[in-house]
């Protein structure tokens, strides 16, 4: 097991949260983002029965939407940790937190000027997308959990047996996110209207796109 | 034991369990690993009391053992051919001793779970995190209040009659958002009436540092110390390839593999007492 890439995973998650903690966030943010994490842990409690189909993705790729990149990245990092207390932790856990967050941090930056939530077709190429990237990611760990050192010939290996998980985690992806957006998005920026998150300009804007 | 761990500093902890932790997984000779395995298997069965629970550990080992002789051909000693593929003992051998070390890797995090709750990284990280820490703590706070709403909305829904399953999940997945946001307002109005965010303040933790802590502490490091030396010194370099060479036991690896067996077995040693609040 190499554990200097198993530490390095862990410690790439580190200057996000410095990040955060410079940019003296104001309560209502910590207090919106525990409730995503909160609802993105249950919702992956409620599916725990079925391994793989779950709804964790498509809530981390909305709440980035909503939210911007960094509250993504922190809602998909704390919530694999936080689920993690009740899934059984282990060296994996570092992998999750990154790979979560980067697919909030990521969905944040595609949806600047709203292009994510507009377009269907766009929710459904990000969904793939993002059930590749999990699975690659997650087998990276496989790898290094199967051998001493990281040989592409067994990386390819476990690509290709996990191939059927990766369809699966693509097309959950996909459905949760169809269904999800449009009911959690309307209510995320009501939310978002009502905490203030909005500056002066913004609010204009949305009552013009409204009429 | 149990007590023992329980009671332990937060700082403590994670010491003991990153030292073992470290260990086990540099683990590079046979003999250590083998210790590590008894020692962790001890600690296990002292929580689970059931044999059962050993199974899926083994299976990990026996995948790791079957796997490398495929990927791996080097060695001299050939057992067999599969098609065209040499299946040598060294390649076997080292999956084996890699099987093991995933297993002591597993039951340690299994261990470790029983032991480091959420509270435990909030006094250790809530310093360097604040805001983080914060969130942490809500949510994980959070976490049963929803559980207990969803439980209610659901009985509230299935008396208005039938529906189907799936809609009904939307139903109140939708509605619990909305409860739960509008119930966070509730939250920051409370945060923000308390002054939350002010400075000097204090904060309440479980944990308090004692003179057994730091006893325990420097037990742990002296521990850590001799094993590590012993690693670097000794242990570091065992191989497999192309033909495993081995050393006669002497009372030097004795010694330490009986200092391996004191850091894992360490919580045993130390005493249950007697507190307040039991």
């Amino acid at each position: 097991m190499n554990i200097i890439l198993l530490i390095m995973a862990g410690i790439s998650c580190v200057p996000y949260y410095l990040k955060y903690e410079k940019r003296k966030p104001q309560t209502r943010e910590n207090v919106v983002i525990s409730v995503m994490i909160a609802l993105t842990v249950v919702s992956r409690m409620i599916f725990a029965a079925t391994p793989g189909f779950k709804p964790v993705t498509a809530m981390v790729i909305i709440c980035g939407m909503a939210f911007g990149k960094e509250s993504g990245f922190l809602c998909g990092s704390l919530s694999a940790l936080i689920s993690n207390f009740f899934f059984g932790q282990g060296p994996w856990t570092t992998f999750q937190m990154i790979a979560w967050g980067v697919i909030g941090w990521l969905s944040g930056i595609w949806n600047c000027h709203r292009f994510l939530e507009r377009h269907r077709m766009m929710q459904t190429i990000f969904g793939i997308f993002a059930g590749i990237f999990f699975s690659m990611f997650m087998d990276i760990w496989t790898v290094l959990a199967a051998g001493d050192r990281f040989q592409w010939i067994r990386y390819i290996a476990v690509l290709g047996t996990s191939f059927p998980v990766t369809v699966e985690y693509c097309i959950s992806n996909v459905i949760f996110l169809w269904i999800l957006t449009p009911v959690l998005l309307k209510k995320l920026h009501r939310v978002k209207y009502k905490y203030g998150f909005y500056k002066e300009s913004e609010i204009q804007n949305l009552t013009i796109n409204q009429n | 034991m149990k007590k023992a761990l329980k009671r332990m500093h937060p700082l403590g902890l994670l010491l003991y369990f990153a030292g073992i932790f470290l260990f086990s997984m540099w683990s590079r000779h046979p003999w250590m690993t083998g210790v590590q395995s008894i020692c962790l298997c001890i600690l296990y069965f002292y929580h689970e009391n059931s044999l059962r629970r050993i199974f899926p550990f083994l299976g990990v080992v026996f995948i790791a053992a079957i796997t490398n002789p495929l990927f791996v051909q080097r060695g001299i000693t050939i057992l067999f051919y599969i098609g065209s593929l040499p299946v040598t003992l060294e390649a076997l051998l080292y999956g084996l001793h890699y099987g093991c070390l995933l297993m002591n890797v597993l039951l340690l995090f299994s261990v470790f779970q029983r032991y480091f709750r959420c509270e435990h990284w909030i006094y250790l990280f809530g310093s360097t995190f604040p805001k983080l820490g914060v969130m942490f703590s809500m949510a994980v706070g959070l976490l049963p209040k929803y559980k207990k709403q969803a439980k209610l909305m659901i009985d509230t829904q299935k008396q208005f009659g039938k529906e189907s399953p799936i809609r009904r999940a939307m139903k109140i997945f939708s509605m619990e958002t909305t409860w739960a946001f509008e119930t966070s307002m509730d939250q920051l109005d409370s945060m923000n009436a308390r002054g939350y965010g002010l400075k000097k303040r204090t904060h309440f933790h479980l944990f308090q540092f004692e003179r057994k802590d730091a006893l325990c502490i420097l037990e742990v490091l002296v521990l850590c110390l001799i094993n590590g030396y012993g690693y670097i010194k000794l242990y570091s370099k065992f191989y497999f390839y192309p033909m495993i060479l081995w050393n006669p036991m002497g009372i030097r690896d004795v010694v330490f593999m009986i200092f391996m067996a004191m850091q894992i077995l360490l919580p045993f040693f130390g005493r249950e007492g007697s507190y307040v609040s039991d």
